[in-house]
């Protein structure tokens, strides 16, 4: 028997089958960017944000005394805890979007080691709205002595969207090798960020 | 010319020349070799505590990821030379395997769909449906699509030819992903016993399956979606086994450590084992019993 | 078939009997290990003329909690003119057969120069970041009560020593027993725990631990001046380029036989723990410093203490089975922060005992001080009592102890008081309102008829009454109480001060007690103090909110008081206390303000915690005002010193098959009512976390309260999470419990 001795039977059983593969491939496909991309709902009525983070991410609302309003971290995420935040910042009504990036500056690098600003540049959010991304990078060090690591360099972004008298900052942490494979999360996260 | 007589003496019983070689028993005389390895690789592991470097680990666990297809080439591929039909395309089934695992199997899963990202942290039926669909069926199909270009249907006179010729491709699949997990691991010699063997004996006795619905596509008349729906089965098994195998290993936590049992993983594959073997076993005496009592084996 | 399928089951099954599980053990009293684990060195720095960085003093500490509060000695924490601290440098013990490792800088928060207890906060890494203190999660031991101990209990005292041949420079544990208390001016009773063991003095600061593995107590030694005792030079300190003896050298020798007890460091500690300082008084102006050198004076002993710190009576000889023996003299010319010592020798052999180690001064300029004991028999034998102050010799006296008791002439228990006509006096005690006449009585034994005596009235350490030798009444009795007195001449009211008198039998002096006179008198209670108020904003010397109730938003509390007739130089004590537990005590020379109103202020780092906050004032160990406000809800908050109590969990989480730790995993405690399949992945329903370092080991950042169940997650990419439910510490599970965690891939 030879290829051209097949039964249809036998070519349409290989062909289902060749079906089911792709089938398969697509559906593997799909579920992956499913489970990663799933996302579940973050709002606080006292700066008016709406946002919807990774699911099953590590979530600490922000209280009176931390300087976030809400906090999300991935917490498989190895070595560093892929991390993005939004915080809110009271305005003068005559700051301008650089006073908040000097502001952030100058606090990152009295808080962080190794801090160095990367990049400050206007960017339009995906619902049309003008910001400005600053980027950055520090070395996290373990903070408990008894642990021993050798400091993870962080590459970092803000996104900063002045509003009302306020800006909000988006900032986005990751591991500086992991950051552009993380970045989608932040992306989506912008995407779905709401001011009201 | 002086003739030489004839003797007339009783044919040694060593030498018997079967007509096919027994594929059950050579396979299961592999496991049996393959559990007792794994054995004395866990007592030296348990009360000698070896002391290897990188290098050793990897090459103690290369040498152990090959030893299936030794076990196999000493036992199963000698036997066949000796049998009266020999089924002649055995090493060309599992090296082209060994290249479809290396060239697409383990890149897909680890690149494309990049399991080990995402799976381990999601809930159950997510990964038994995740691993399905992205180990289970690329396995599956690509031992499938070796077995279909190379060797069917030609070489599928029997239905034991489609068991034979697929365990030869389980066996390549499974030492590609044994090799792929020493290399990048470097993981303790127990460690690599157990994986190894759970890897070869799953992937062997899983892809019986296909092996033997191909075989019943040449020789019997199957409903056509039976191929597809195998490979389906197969891979849904995969699933099930890689889902299970670590949640089985998983303990719960006591006052100062976690209760890890690794030899659950051995044991799950072993019940693949046993459940697919006599399984299969069962449906291809069945099968040939149906085609003895028909109509067309009588005439 | 079968006999193959038996056979594959049969090697499976042989196969899983080769895994077995491990089991916990437990453990309780003294924790070497943690007592270890939570002590720190110490090391002061200061700054050479050229910028660079040089080790002043080494000491010991203690961590008291999680969050980086170290108790040790005051004269660690601060600088001195031996140990010139421009930063206080705290290495910690990572491993515990090693030196401890330079991590962190801190601060002093809280400090007694007298009691010589200091409490400092962690607060930079060594690269000058802040440090988040509610994220430290350090190994710590909890302050244990020192008045439950007793004589030859067992005590194991931890600090570090010096490395040499014989040590690696690791935390050390010593042994021994409680050889003796001793009782000092102005701290009283168990001032000092005595022991038997053999302390370096680098251990200074350490901690010493009951069997209960409680912190009991401080091992205290002040470094002596460069070139009186062993030092270490280890560094160019000069900057010549040479390490040589013109470079200053490292105190490293002596040896500690005392222990600061920690009911003395509780109130500094609980301070620190609630965040709450003294924030000083509007009194500004120090005090002149002494020109003469110091000097010790009129040494004599007393079989016993009053309450008002005074001898009961001057003896010269005491008989066998002595218990109680105080040594009393006269000090001029000290500054607080001066080392000063006391040796003493029974019969020519130097006794560590009944001796103490170089400490710190904290009396002021000049009074009258004791130090002594009275909790154990004192050996027969001649003793000699020698007074050292900045390691020169400064005064000594010697008494026999032995033989049988004698019915000899005595004087005693001198009582002062305002006379009323042959009633009881009015007004006892050792501080006196402002008048014209002193009188004092006393208690006389065995004095027969014409015996020769006199009495010597003194104001600040003048004598202002003439000699009068006068003979002993037939009439007066062999015992009994007598009252003598000193009046002003007319018109001249005696001044407000620090008066005394002395009592002498012939030539001896036989009974003497100090006492200051101040205030006014009010019906039978003198009033020094008065007014005293609160208020949380002091403007211009005027309280703007006076009252004593508050909001919980305060973060200074001022107490304001008027005061009568007091001296300058005269000492007084103010006492803070919240919710009935001590916080602060000083002890200080007054100092009058311009106008007529005195403030003392706490403060808190952020706001004042809810509570009663109570000031108390006295004069001569006696209280003269006391007054209470309450903050907030005038309690404070529930369980704010329980902290300490808990399991330390630490561990290492390792991949199954390799071996190997595996860094960054989230090992998750639940909170009790959250189980693991419940978790919604909110900070808010976890109890405690931690990320594993490079090797895999993790540590939580905060003790788990033992008795309960904890249900824990841990998590890591590419592993398969495991959990928990029900992991029960009890009593019997020691800290720190150690996990090791397997997590495997898939």
């Amino acid at each position: 028997m030879t290829e051209q001795g097949l039964t249809l039977r036998q070519r349409w059983a290989t062909w289902l089958t060749f079906a089911l593969a792709f089938a398969a491939l697509v559906g593997g496909v799909l579920l992956r960017s499913n489970t990663e991309n799933a996302t579940f709902p973050f709002s606080d009525t006292k700066t008016g944000l709406a946002v919807r983070y990774p699911a099953n991410w590590l979530l600490e609302r922000g209280t009176e005394r931390d300087d976030f309003v809400m906090r999300a971290q991935d917490p498989a995420a190895i070595p560093f805890k892929t991390t993005i935040s939004l915080s809110s910042l009271l305005l003068g009504q005559d700051a301008n979007v650089y006073d908040v990036t000097e502001l952030l500056s100058v606090r990152r690098a009295a808080a962080l080691s190794s801090y160095r600003t990367l990049d400050i540049s206007a960017i339009t959010l995906p619902d049309g709205l003008q910001a400005t991304q600053m980027t950055y990078s520090y070395a996290s060090a373990e903070v408990n002595p008894s642990l021993k690591s050798i400091p993870v360099m962080v590459r970092a972004a803000d996104v900063i969207i002045l509003n009302k008298g306020q800006a909000i900052v988006a900032t986005y942490l990751a591991d500086a090798q992991s950051y552009d494979q993380n970045q989608h999360y932040f992306g989506e996260f912008l995407r779905r960020l709401e001011i009201r | 010319m002086t003739a030489r007589p004839a003797l007339l003496s009783p044919q040694e019983e060593g030498r018997q020349v079967r007509t096919y070689r027994p594929v059950w028993r050579t396979a299961s005389i592999e496991i049996v070799l393959l559990l007792i390895v794994v054995g004395v690789v866990l007592m030296v592991s348990r009360f000698v505590h070896p002391t290897l470097t990188e290098t050793q680990k990897t090459a103690v666990g290369i040498s152990f990821a090959l030893l299936p297809l030794l076990l196999w080439y000493g036992i199963s591929y000698r036997q066949e030379a000796q049998a009266r039909r020999p089924r002649g395309r055995l090493l060309i089934v599992l090296v082209l395997s060994m290249l479809a695992a290396n060239a697409v199997g383990v890149p897909l899963v680890e690149r494309v769909f990049a399991v080990d990202q995402w799976l381990p942290t999601t809930g159950g039926l997510t990964r038994i449906i995740g691993y399905m669909l992205a180990y289970g069926v690329t396995s599956e199909f690509l031992k499938f699509a070796v077995l279909r270009f190379s060797v069917w249907p030609i070489y599928f006179k029997t239905r034991a030819d489609g068991i034979a010729y697929s365990m030869a491709a389980g066996l390549g699949y499974a030492a590609v992903l044994s090799i792929n997990y020493v290399v990048n691991e470097a993981p303790e010699p127990s460690a690599v016993a157990l994986r190894v063997a759970g890897i070869t004996l799953s992937q062997v006795a899983i892809g019986t399956i296909v092996g033997f619905q191909l075989a019943e596509l040449t020789i019997g008349k199957p409903p056509v979606l039976w191929m597809p729906l195998s490979v389906a089965l197969a891979a849904l098994l995969q699933g099930l086994y890689v889902a299970f195998r670590a949640g089985l290993i998983v303990g719960g936590i006591s006052a100062t450590a976690t209760g890890n049992v690794p030899a659950a993983s051995l044991g799950i594959a072993m019940f693949m084992v046993v459940l697919l073997f006599s399984t299969i076993s069962f449906l291809i005496n069945n099968a040939e019993r149906r085609a003895r009592r028909s109509p067309e084996f009588s005439s | 078939m079968r006999r193959l399928t038996i056979l594959l089951l049969c090697s499976a099954l042989a196969l899983s009997t080769l895994v077995t599980g491990r089991t916990a053990h437990a453990q309780t009293g003294f924790d070497a290990v943690n007592a270890q684990r939570a002590t720190v060195s110490i090391t002061q720095m200061t700054r050479t003329a050229n910028g660079q960085p040089i080790i002043s003093c080494v000491g010991s500490g203690t961590l008291v909690s999680a969050s980086g509060l170290i108790l040790t000695n005051a004269h660690i924490a601060l600088g001195s003119t031996r140990c010139k601290t421009d930063m206080l440098v705290i290495g910690l013990t990572l491993q515990l057969d090693e030196p401890p490792v330079a991590t962190y800088y801190a601060d002093v928060l809280e400090s007694n120069i007298g009691w010589d207890l200091a409490v400092l906060q962690i607060t930079r890494s060594l690269d000058g970041r802040p440090i988040d203190r509610s994220v430290l999660a350090l190994p710590f031991v909890e302050p244990g009560d020192s008045e439950t101990l007793n004589l030859d209990d067992t005590l194991s005292i931890v600090g570090y020593t010096n490395s040499d041949e014989k040590s690696s420079g690791a935390a050390a544990v010593r042994r021994g027993t409680i050889s003796n208390f001793t009782e000092e001016a102005r701290v009283g009773n168990r001032a000092w725990i005595k022991t038997n063991a053999v302390i370096p003095g680098r251990m200074s600061g350490g901690g010493a631990y009951n069997n209960a593995g409680q912190l009991i107590g401080v091992p205290t030694i002040e470094p002596l001046p460069s070139g009186t005792e062993a030092c270490r030079i280890v560094q160019d300190t000069n900057g010549d380029n040479r390490i040589d003896a013109k470079d200053t050298c490292i105190p490293s020798g002596g040896y500690i036989n005392a222990l600061r007890p920690s009911r003395l460091a509780r109130g500094l500690v609980r301070a620190a723990q609630l965040g709450i300082t003294t924030g000083g008084s509007n009194v500004t102006d120090a005090l002149p410093k002494p020109k003469d050198p110091p000097a010790f004076s009129r040494l004599f002993f007393a079989s016993g203490v009053s309450a008002a710190g005074m001898p009961t009576s001057v003896v010269t000889s005491l008989p066998s089975g002595t218990k109680s023996l105080y040594l009393f003299f006269d000090y001029a010319n000290l500054i607080d922060g001066m080392v000063y010592e006391l040796r003493t020798t029974i019969d020519g052999v130097p006794n560590a005992t009944f001796s103490l180690a170089p400490t710190t001064w904290s009396g002021g300029e000049r009074g009258l001080w004791y130090i002594g004991s009275r909790e154990q028999v004192w050996p027969n034998g001649q003793y000699v009592f020698t007074l050292l102050v900045e390691g020169v010799r400064a005064g000594s006296a010697q008494i026999t102890l032995g033989g049988a008791a004698q019915t000899a002439p005595t004087f005693s228990d001198i009582l002062f008081g305002v006379a009323a006509d042959g009633r009881p006096l009015l007004a006892t005690g050792n501080v006196l309102p402002a008048g014209d006449t002193i009188t004092a009585e006393f208690v006389f034994n065995n004095m027969p008829a014409g015996a020769r005596w006199r009495q010597a009235w003194y104001y600040e350490g003048v004598q202002i009454t003439p000699p009068t030798p006068a003979s002993w009444s037939d009439k007066d009795g062999a015992n009994g109480k007598k009252r003598v007195s000193a009046a002003s001449s007319p018109g001249n009211a005696l001044q407000p001060g620090r008066y005394r008198l002395e009592l002498y039998m012939g030539d001896q002096l036989a009974a003497t007690s100090d006492f200051v006179m101040a205030g006014k008198q009010v019906i039978d209670r003198v009033n020094v103090f008065d007014n005293v108020s609160f208020a949380s904003i002091v403007t211009g010397d005027k309280p703007s909110d006076p009252g004593t109730t508050f909001n919980t938003s305060i973060t200074r509390l001022y107490t304001t008081f008027n005061w009568n007739e007091l001296a300058a130089g005269t000492p007084w004590t103010w006492r803070w206390s919240v919710d009935g537990n001590p916080l602060f005590e000083s002890t200080q020379p007054w100092q009058p303000t311009v106008g007529s109103l005195f403030w003392l202020r706490i403060e808190g780092t952020g706001h004042l915690p809810d509570g009663s906050y109570t000031l108390e004032l006295l004069v001569q160990g006696v209280s003269m005002g006391k007054a209470t406000a309450k903050v907030g809800l005038g309690q404070l908050p529930v369980n704010t010193f329980a902290t300490a109590a808990g399991i330390q969990l630490q561990g290492r989480v390792t991949d199954a098959e390799t071996g190997q730790g595996i860094p960054g995993v989230m090992f998750i405690v639940l909170r009790g009512d959250v189980a693991s399949k419940e978790f919604t992945w909110r900070m808010t329903e976890v109890d405690a976390i931690s990320i594993s370092d490079s090797q895999g080991q993790f540590q939580l950042n905060r003790l788990l309260p033992r008795g309960v169940s904890y249900n824990l997650i841990i998590v890591a990419r590419g592993y398969l999470p495991i959990s928990t439910d029900g992991l029960k510490l009890d009593d019997k599970v020691k800290s720190p419990l150690v996990l090791n965690i397997e997590l495997n891939r898939d």
